[in-house]
């Protein structure tokens, strides 16, 4: 298997990106949800809370690196080449879905940084206390915890989308889009 | 010039016009701010539903009153928690306790255009005498308004009990930012 994308399929560094990736976000998307969730009716489980909005916030701050660098990677590698068997609307609506999927996964964590800043929260990554990217504004802060939440909304719909057709390509197509990305190989006709 | 204008106006005039013409706080102008630090970040909210009685002039502060009343049930926070929270049994215990208030006893001249009025604060079932320290922002014969600040410590009210006593946690010291604008 290539490190480096050829023609026909992704390389080890592009699928381990891509596999990486989709742990940490479905994992966030459901701790965000559940940490939002928590009570805080003792000091103690505020605390408990606040370690969890922390490790979200570490780990959204990882994303936004990991996508800049994929998407670095993604433009020094050539992108395997569709099958001739799919159609001009299918592979549009793959690179649009895959666009649609780029830009999600960095404004997503960017919002998060976004409204804690606004709010007048510190972003720690892993301990490390990055800057602020804005100061106090407590409209601003209700915006981008909104639109963090419409995000997550169209991210998890996006990926069920982009999980589904490349089911469909396993399953019925057989076209071999599926393993490109797969540590797999091609199921023999 | 428009000071001097004024003091040769009120000293004609011996009537006590502060006692005649109460001001009309104006809600959407006028705000009440706390914060307060959690876990070490400062953390804010907003008491969004409050009245005020007002005769204030700073020629005659002995007849000058204010009488702020909030209402404990209308409060907003960054953190959607601490508004939650507040209005709970350890806290400010909304169902027994609606509001609180603040009733002034005096006010006093601190040079320039700083003020302050001392008064009497009840949250829960304590009141205390607490000061709140203000700068006459604008003062004329139709508007005014007046932005303060008053330091006071929850723990002297009880806001915050069992594990909530803990300052390490909650700290005691709130901060209360006062916007109050008003005209007549």
């Amino acid at each position: 298997m290539d490190v480096k994308n050829t023609d026909n399929s992704y390389g080890i560094i592009a699928k381990l990106f891509h596999n990486i990736m989709f742990v940490i976000i479905l994992g966030m998307i459901f701790l965000g949800k559940y940490m939002h969730g928590l009570p805080s009716d003792t000091p103690e489980q505020m605390l408990y809370k606040m370690s969890w909005y922390n490790d979200h916030k570490s780990f959204g701050i990882l994303i936004l690196v990991l996508v800049v660098f994929r998407l670095g990677w993604r433009m020094a590698n050539p992108v395997p080449k569709a099958p001739d068997s799919m159609s001009k609307i299918e592979i549009l609506s793959a690179h649009a879905m895959h666009m649609l999927l780029y830009i999600i996964m960095f404004v997503q964590p960017l919002f998060g940084w976004l409204m804690s800043s606004y709010g007048g929260h510190p972003v720690k990554f892993f301990g490390l206390e990055l800057p602020a990217l804005a100061d106090k504004d407590k409209a601003m802060s209700e915006f981008f915890h909104e639109a963090h939440e419409i995000t997550a909304i169209i991210l998890l719909l996006a990926f069920i989308v982009h999980a589904a057709a490349a089911l469909f390509h396993y399953t019925f197509r057989r076209d071999g889009v599926f393993e490109r990305m797969s540590f797999r190989t091609k199921k023999p006709d | 010039m428009k000071a001097y204008f004024l003091t040769i106006l009120l000293l004609l005039s011996p009537v006590a016009y502060a006692q005649d013409m109460p001001w009309q706080m104006k809600d959407g102008e006028s705000s009440i701010n706390f914060s307060v630090i959690i876990e070490g970040i400062a953390s804010d909210g907003e008491f969004t539903k409050f009245t005020a009685d007002i005769i204030f002039d700073p020629v005659s502060l002995d007849q000058s009153r204010i009488d702020i009343l909030i209402d404990l049930d209308h409060i907003e926070s960054f953190y959607s928690d601490v508004a939650i929270n507040l209005k709970k049994k350890n806290w400010f215990d909304v169902a027994q306790y609606p509001t609180a208030r603040f009733v002034s006893n005096g006010f006093k001249h601190l040079g320039g255009k700083d003020y302050q009025v001392t008064g009497e604060l009840t949250l829960r079932d304590v009141t205390r005498t607490e000061t709140l320290y203000f700068t006459l922002t604008q003062y004329d014969a139709q508007q005014a308004e007046i932005k303060g600040r008053m330091v006071l410590s929850r723990l002297d009210y009880g806001v915050g009990q069992g594990g909530w006593r803990d300052v390490s946690s909650v700290a005691s010291q709130v901060f209360m930012d006062v916007v109050v604008r008003a005209e007549r």
